[in-house]
């Protein structure tokens, strides 16, 4: 009795794995060459909420759609981008990382060091599920040279976004493209009232890193020199930031001290402001039924220029190689022409893959919205910054210096060559 | 440790006196011995009530500690297995090298004298204010409490708007009054004010609501009697009143100080995760914050810990001390 | 027991000279000023109104920005009164997160930790008000001293911890690190010490055994300590943020304060819906706070009576 019922179950046993050796067989998982085998769970962690949250969903949904029997992946909101480093560091303490997540040029670079990422180069580099060369050179040359360390390209651009001119049309006639028309512009436009709430001015700025950086960038400065140190406190940044401080002088730009610079462009109080165009959607709100707005390029000084912002998505070494390649998968799909199309039209983030401006998707919202096209010239001049991981410790005190000289505790050049000795200071201890 | 918790003794010596009953001879060894097996048993008996709290507390309060002890010693990133060992060197740095950290040593006093002091006396004036026999005291009890009631972030994004320069309802208000516009939270000498007027706001129900239930537990006798006796009510705040309440005040404003020298949500809210112009109210928690999540630097930012943890206990015990002869309990 | 602690509860204390105390006679609401002449009672309304406005204008703003269409929301000076009111506000933010799952979540954990921290500090804070052990000052001190290092350094040991315990993504995580609370200990310590000694003479001539005293005697003497701990507790675990985000990676296993967090991005905030989402989200511990401050009424009082 026992038996029998022993070899019953071994028949049936012998049967399912012939079967499962079989389906494996014939399918060999996705393609040749594949790691995976079955489904694969792979878990992304992002800091998307709001609208960029729901068009990330959708896309993640059409993918996950398409490889229904091998990939799933799974989206987690970590919070801000602050609360996503802060979760990603304990879960790398304790070697529990996700399979992918998004994540800032400095981070990555921390990363690297410890080790804790696997290059996206390797799958970049695969002969059965990699990218042609065509294919890569479709991703913007600014964005791959933005995730590159030492050859290698480590992590893929997602959600990023350039800076341009924010400006109310019902104030401002003609856009400025000059530095010297952006002034005289700006001045004609700021109206004092000795009550200050009634005020209105025509540029509003955050003294800060970003913003100096800008006009850095604009005067023909960068932030280090090819040695890598620093070297904004050259003579092309201290006259960037005397630029800024002259006009909050003539009170023709206002210092915000909190909040966001949309909060008073909304209403009118300023009438200009330079920034992310992720922030369009906000200014788009806040401005309904009070003026009409639109972007433009920032305007040059002795060059054009702007910086990149936003996140990469990378891929964490301590994940098994199926995984890894359902990540890949994933991020290949997620940077390809239609995706990046839909991306860009839902959250106002810039397309990463060229293609992405030559499908019906763009057109239609490049017909619309007309200030698109400056937005894609705007990301021709933009250059990025740097991607140590002790940058944004640099960064708070790049910070502080703009704020020290807009607040009259130094001169531009005084408060530039103390952050300068500090960021150097800071960038040599690595 | 050679300090020892006044209210403990105390509460040691009474104990004491009651085993040994007054008047009776010398003890004797047998007693002794007596006494000595009894105050072992109500040892075993007192860790059996503290084991579930001494459980939780020491995996997740004295083994994190300890092991924050044991990564100040050393150089890590958190995010590679690899530690180094730097001895006692996080500590000189911090001490004698950084200028940071002592900003934010400096700002956190600051802070501290703001709100603890001043917070206690709103909160004791409003709480003997709320015992009174009144009308609509529900409603006055939860307008103090609301602001305790609410989560940082979104109150913080108000107090953003209140304190705006030049579109602030603050200012606004002030405006009733013909007072001239304040730039609080651009200028650098009034931006901790400003934390520390929310801080105060924010706080305020929490210490109310403890002085009353301070308050609830004296005995409304003794003011029958000192009424009889025709005291003011001056002398009765004085004689009745502050001498009972010296539990509760001693307890508030204890936890109120070592809850003051961990300020930082407040802060990193208020200002757009930035901590004021130049850095004015940079405090010592955002230090560490910075140190370990920004920087990666733990064992740095465990060391930081460290200094501020003896810090705190340093005045802790000097309130202990000071306030022994003060307090009374039954 | 019950006359035991009636007298309990009139008798206190030694530390002041006061005049021998007269016989209770029954429940007795007069408060500490006794009565008041019209114009004290004027100063007091007066002191508390302004101070109310003062605590309530944030609050105020909160509700009128939350009705607020967004492009009225940051203008200058303030609208109090507008047209349309926005009430859409409110199920907009509800949809914009899991509100529903998170409510539930914040419950559960708010609760279960709440009754499981009165337990074990009552106990905790029992020994240490009312007996006598080895080691007692410098563990009292250790615990104190706990609360001295600031939270942020002992996130990444925590979370280790509890990967190493499978506790990620539970209930257990949300709740069990914090059932313990040394400013409850320290709290029922102050209160149980200033209970009279002869309320715990006449327990042990009684026979009662020690547990069974504190429950039926000791907390409920001590009724509005325990309640404002309970209070105090529900709102901590009711507005815990990075905690929850750092050890749950599910909407599932979410509370309240996630939720909070979906309507700011780096580069805005959606302030109508975010304030909206604030107010229901405080709704719950405003009722909860109605019903315990009358505890701080009654808590003697009504044993005295007993």
């Amino acid at each position: 009795m026992r038996m029998k019922r022993f070899w019953t179950a071994a028949i049936v046993l012998a049967l399912v794995v012939a079967m499962v050796a079989t389906t494996a067989g014939c399918s060999g998982g996705m393609s040749k060459g594949s790691a995976i085998k079955g489904k694969t769970v792979v878990t992304f962690w992002h800091a998307m909420s709001g609208p960029h949250e729901a068009a990330l969903k959708k896309i993640v949904a059409d993918f996950n759609k398409a490889n229904e029997k091998y990939i799933e992946v799974q989206l987690v909101y970590q919070g801000s981008y602050g609360d996503l480093s802060t979760k990603l560091t304990a879960a790398l303490a304790s070697g529990t990382p996700p399979t992918m997540a998004q994540q800032y040029e400095n981070w990555t670079a921390a990363y690297i060091d410890a080790k804790a990422l696997v290059p996206i180069q390797t799958f970049i580099d695969n002969p059965n599920y990699g990218m042609k060369k065509e294919e890569l050179e479709d991703i913007y040359k600014v964005f791959r040279d933005q995730n590159t360390w030492d050859g290698k390209i480590w992590t893929m651009p997602m959600n990023k976004s350039t800076n341009v001119l924010f400006v109310n049309t019902d104030l401002v006639k003609k856009i400025p493209t000059t530095w010297d028309e952006f002034r005289t512009t700006a001045k004609s436009l700021s109206k004092i009232d000795p009550d200050p709430k009634k005020s209105v001015y025509g540029f509003g700025y955050r003294a800060n890193v970003d913003q100096f950086g800008f006009l850095l960038k604009q005067n023909g400065g960068d932030w280090l020199d090819k040695d890598g140190k620093a070297a904004f406190n050259s003579q092309a940044g201290i006259d960037a930031l005397q630029f800024l401080l002259d006009m909050t002088e003539e009170k023709s730009a206002y210092r915000i001290a909190t909040g966001y610079e949309s909060d008073l462009f909304g209403p009118g109080q300023i009438a200009m402001y330079e920034g992310s165009i992720a922030g369009i959607s906000f200014v788009d709100n806040l401005s309904k039924g009070k003026h009409g707005w639109t972007v433009a390029k920032m305007p040059k000084g002795k060059a054009e220029a702007s910086t990149v912002m936003g996140t990469n998505v990378g891929i964490f070494a301590k994940a098994k190689p199926a995984e890894q390649e359902a990540a890949w998968r994933f991020i290949k799909y997620l940077v390809s022409a239609e995706p990046q199309a839909y991306w860009a039209q839902q959250t106002g983030y810039t397309p990463v893959a060229q293609s992405a401006t030559k499908t019906k998707t763009w057109q239609d919202m490049v017909a619309q919205k007309p200030y698109w096209n400056a937005i894609a010239d705007q990301l021709k001049v933009s250059t990025i910054d740097p991607r140590l991981s002790t940058w944004d410790k640099a960064r708070s005190e790049i910070s502080g210096a703009v704020e020290k000289a807009v607040l009259k505790k130094a001169t531009a050049k005084e408060a530039l060559d103390a952050a300068a000795a500090k960021v150097n200071e800071i960038l040599g201890k690595k | 440790m050679a300090f020892i918790d006044p209210t403990l003794t105390r509460d040691l010596g009474r104990r004491k006196k009651g085993n040994h009953a007054a008047g009776r001879p010398p003890v004797s060894p047998e007693r002794r011995k007596a006494l000595r097996r009894k105050f072992w048993r109500e040892t075993g008996v007192a860790y059996l009530y503290l084991s579930p709290a001494l459980l939780v507390l020491g995996v997740f309060s004295f083994w994190p500690v300890i092991k924050s002890l044991e990564l100040s010693l050393f150089k890590w990133d958190m995010i590679s297995p690899v530690k180094t060992f730097v001895g006692l060197k996080n500590y000189s740095d911090l001490l004698f090298k950084d200028e940071e950290f002592w900003l934010g040593i400096k700002n956190t006093l600051y802070y501290v004298l703001g709100t603890v002091p001043l917070g206690i006396v709103i909160a004791l004036g409003l709480a003997l204010l709320l015992n009174a026999k009144i009308r609509l005291r529900s409603f006055f009890r939860v307008s103090y409490f609301l602001p305790h009631v609410t989560s940082v972030v979104a109150i913080s994004m108000v107090w953003r708007w209140i304190f705006h320069s030049d579109y602030g309802l603050m200012n606004y208000i002030l405006g009733w009054f013909h007072i001239r516009s304040l730039p609080w939270l651009s200028e650098p000498a009034l931006a901790m004010p400003a934390v520390i007027i929310m801080s105060i706001w924010r706080h305020l129900g929490y210490d109310v609501i403890i002085f009353l239930a301070g308050l609830q537990s004296i005995d409304k006798e003794y003011y029958e009697a000192a009424k009889v006796d025709g005291a003011s009510g001056w002398q009765m705040f004085r004689y009745i009143t502050w001498p009972l309440l010296s539990p509760t005040t001693f307890f508030i404003t204890i936890i109120s100080t070592i809850g003051a020298f961990k300020v930082f949500q407040e802060i990193y809210v208020l200002f757009n995760t930035g901590s004021g112009p130049l850095r004015s109210a940079y405090t010592i928690v955002f230090f560490i914050y910075d140190k370990a999540f920004r920087d990666w630097e733990m064992g740095y930012a465990s060391a930081g810990a460290w200094l501020l943890f003896l810090l705190i206990f340093a005045l802790t015990l000097i309130q202990f001390r000071v306030s022994r002869n003060r307090i009374h309990y039954s | 027991m019950a006359p035991d602690a009636q007298s309990a509860a009139g008798a206190t204390t030694q530390a002041v000279a006061l005049p021998a105390q007269p016989r209770r006679k029954g429940r007795k609401r007069s408060e500490a000023g006794g009565r008041l002449s019209p114009l004290a009672l004027g100063a007091i309304y007066l002191a508390l109104g302004i101070g109310a406005f003062i605590m309530l204008i944030p609050f105020i703003w909160m509700i009128v920005t939350s009705l607020k269409p967004m492009n009225e929301v940051t203008v200058f000076p303030p609208k109090w009164i507008w047209w349309p009111i926005h009430w859409h506000n409110y199920v907009d933010a509800w949809r914009t997160a899991p509100f529903g799952r998170y409510f539930f979540n914040s419950i559960v954990v708010a609760v279960v930790s709440t009754v499981l921290e009165v337990i074990t500090c009552a106990m905790a804070a029992y020994a240490f008000a009312r007996m006598n052990f080895f080691g007692k000052n410098t563990l009292f001190m250790l615990l104190l001293g706990s609360i001295m290092v600031p939270g942020e350094v002992l996130l990444v040991p925590n979370f280790i911890t509890l990967v190493r315990l499978s506790w990620i993504d539970t209930y257990w995580a949300l709740i069990i690190p914090w059932i313990v609370s040394v400013f409850g200990i320290f709290f029922m310590r102050q209160a149980f010490l200033q209970l009279p000694n002869e309320l715990f003479d006449a327990g042990k001539i009684d026979g009662c055994g020690t547990f069974r005293f504190l429950w039926r005697v000791v907390l409920p003497l001590s009724k509005p300590v325990v309640t404002t701990v309970a209070l105090f507790k529900f709102i901590g675990s009711w507005n815990s943020f990075l905690w929850v985000l750092i050890v749950t990676n599910t909407p599932n296993m979410r509370t309240i304060p996630v939720g909070l967090t979906y309507f700011s991005t780096e580069v805005g905030t959606t302030y109508n819906l975010l304030m909206a989402a604030s107010a229901f989200s405080m709704l719950p511990i405003l009722v909860l706070f109605f019903l315990a401050q009358k505890q701080f009424i009654q808590g003697i009082a009504r044993t005295g009576l007993k």
